[in-house]
């Protein structure tokens, strides 16, 4: 029977391969795999699946969580984050690209979408950098990386999905998400730091205006609405004050009201950043509905357990089954998107990861982690398709420039798998 | 206004719509309902419920919108190196199978429809009929197809002019 299943899987894996969107292909083929086998009443599951697939409370911070950041860019908070990060660091050398990571990251405590971090810096410091001489198609992967926290460092998107798909708690994977997101953030800016003070880009690193309190005072006064974001945001999820969803709406409605009291945001931008947002949720929830489908064809069929017999038949020392979970996850992250690849890859490989004796909220942590790599790495990146959109550069030329976050980030994935208590230590 | 007018109108802004009214409906209850909480210490039997299903509705409307705007996640490597013709025919067979899949979204969910009318299921909390929720369902699988049969008909347009065929934008 489980031959079936490859089937089903190999057909569904072609169609995307070939172009299908993934969410009708993950449909067919689960189809596939319940008309080969006759299994009608599994199959009639497709109308319920539709619509308990999507049917949760969680799920309704993942467009507030866009919409937030979309209202505050659009206010100009954004570009304010902006100025209080180079206020920060500016002023060492080289500091204007560091600037635009740690705006990024805090951003990142405000908006869960990693495409939609990228895409507001992008629009905001590319034309900056260019003026300091910095070539195009690097600072546009230098947004592309800093993007990726977005995902990383709590509210995120991606965590909502794994919460759902690994039935862990959210609250839970936020706090402990929390430590790794910063500390990959700390080391994309330190890697970056040595590439540009002393890689091809030295020349360009050049000293920049003094630090001043009054400069650092003036911005933290002008960026104080934006930091109350993650206050509101994390501070009432940690203190258990609001669940995830309603911290999304919550600042939703914070950045409304700042809006509209500054007259910086119309009802016609309300409504375009309602449809933006909106629209993501058309994209991303049908993909979780099916992905809801094919997970009872994996029950059905007790794909998992065959899968973890598999493995851990072959290995059962940790680092090699780690190891080859990280070659999984990196090479699908290069093709696939990131929403599919945790709900499709996430209740497999939990099982083994729990076979080798890892704790799944861990497991969930490095998870993450290791898959937003593929945010940034080509053929499929969306941070580095939002990047190249926004800044012209071609897909290939922004690709030679990221390697350096590539080995931030793969770095920060195995010395998040390394040490587990990075990632547990807020919990447990 | 006239018939086609009207139409026009509908084509444009139907999904916008529908997703303005299910979105602002959801972040509204949700706030009314910290409100209650916070300050009255209260709660409403109906809001966790009816945002829920406010979402899934919006789910459904916006993935018709995707659906229209091309945007759901695909991957073009194999499209992009065709010709124009050749990119036709493969997207003529795509949007078959698309319409294959929504048919089958059709199929299964209407006889959990019908039962829900026939037997007067109700939502646990709100008590209105669950098929209004559960429409949602055909309600998107219905107007994908439309959108899909429509992006067809411009496709088949643009082949015959003489000018590209048309891709999905940036997401974001």
């Amino acid at each position: 029977m489980i031959e079936i299943v490859l089937v089903g899987v190999v057909v569904l894996i072609g169609l995307f391969f070939a172009g299908v969107p993934i969410f009708v292909a993950l449909g067919l083929g689960t189809i596939l795999i319940f008309e080969l086998t006759n299994n009608s009443a599994m199959l009639s599951n497709l109308g319920t699946a539709s619509f308990e697939g999507v049917n949760g409370f969680a799920f309704l911070a993942v467009p507030l969580f866009i919409l937030t950041g979309d209202i505050i860019s659009r206010t100009g908070i954004a570009r304010a984050l902006l100025q209080l990060a180079g206020a920060i660091i500016g002023h060492i050398r080289g500091g204007i690209t560091a600037t635009v990571l740690l705006a990024c990251g805090i951003f990142a405590a405000i908006s869960g979408s990693s495409a939609s971090d990228a895409a507001v810096f992008a629009k905001l410091s590319i034309p900056e950098l260019e003026k300091r001489g910095y070539p195009r198609d690097y600072s546009a992967a230098l947004v592309a990386a800093g993007g990726t926290t977005a995902v990383l460092i709590p509210p995120s998107i991606g965590f909502i999905l794994i919460s759902y798909t690994l039935q862990l708690s959210l609250t839970d994977l936020f706090l402990a998400a929390f430590v790794p997101g910063v500390f990959t953030l700390v080391l994309l800016i330190a890697i970056n730091f040595v590439y540009v003070r002393w890689g091809p880009l030295r020349s360009l690193a050049l000293d920049e205006q003094k630090f001043s309190f009054r400069q650092l005072r003036s911005s933290l006064d002008e960026a104080k609405v934006g930091l109350c974001f993650p206050v509101i945001i994390l501070g009432g999820i940690y203190s258990g004050i609001f669940t995830p969803t309603e911290a999304g709406a919550v600042a939703v409605a914070v950045g409304l009201l700042h809006g509209a009291l500054t007259r910086r945001l119309t009802f016609g931008e309300y409504c375009d950043a309602l449809l933006s947002s909106g629209i993501v949720v058309g994209v991303v929830m049908p993909i979780v509905a099916v992905a809801y489908f094919f997970g009872q064809a994996l029950t059905v069929f007790e794909a998992q357990a065959a899968l973890v017999k598999f493995v851990l038949g072959a290995t059962t020392n940790p680092v090699s089954v780690l190891l080859l979970m990280f070659v999984i996850l990196f090479i699908l992250g290069t093709f696939m998107d990131l929403v599919p690849n945790i709900l499709v890859l996430g209740p497999l490989l939990l099982p083994i990861a729990v076979g080798i004796g890892m704790d799944p909220l861990h497991f969930g942590i490095w998870f993450m982690f290791t898959l937003a790599i593929g945010l940034i790495t080509p053929p499929y990146g969306i941070n580095l398709f939002v990047v190249c959109g926004i800044s012209g550069c071609g897909l290939i030329d922004v690709s030679k420039r990221i390697a350096p976050f590539l080995l931030s980030m793969i770095l920060a994935s195995a010395i998040i798998a390394a040490v587990p208590r990075l990632s547990l230590f807020l919990i447990r | 206004m006239t018939c086609r007018a009207v139409f026009g109108w509908l084509d444009e802004n139907f999904e916008r719509v529908l997703i303005l009214i299910f979105y602002s409906y959801f972040i509204f209850v949700i706030l009314v309902e910290i409100t209650l909480r916070t300050l009255f210490s209260s709660s409403l039997h109906f809001t966790e419920e009816s945002a829920r299903h406010a979402f899934i509705w919006l789910t459904w409307i916006a993935a018709s919108l995707a659906a229209k705007k091309r945007l759901h996640i695909s991957i073009d490597l194999v499209s992009r190196s065709l010709s124009r013709r050749g990119q036709f025919y493969l997207s003529f067979f795509y949007s078959a199978l698309f319409i294959v899949f929504c048919l089958y979204g059709l199929r299964y969910v209407s006889p959990v429809i019908e039962a829900q009318i026939q037997f007067g299921v109700v939502s646990v909390a709100t008590r209105y009929p669950m098929y209004l929720a559960y429409a949602a369902v055909p309600a998107g699988y219905g107007l994908m197809i439309v959108r899909v049969v429509q992006n067809l008909v411009v496709d088949i347009a643009d082949l015959r002019a003489g000018r590209p065929l048309r891709r999905g934008a940036a997401l974001i």
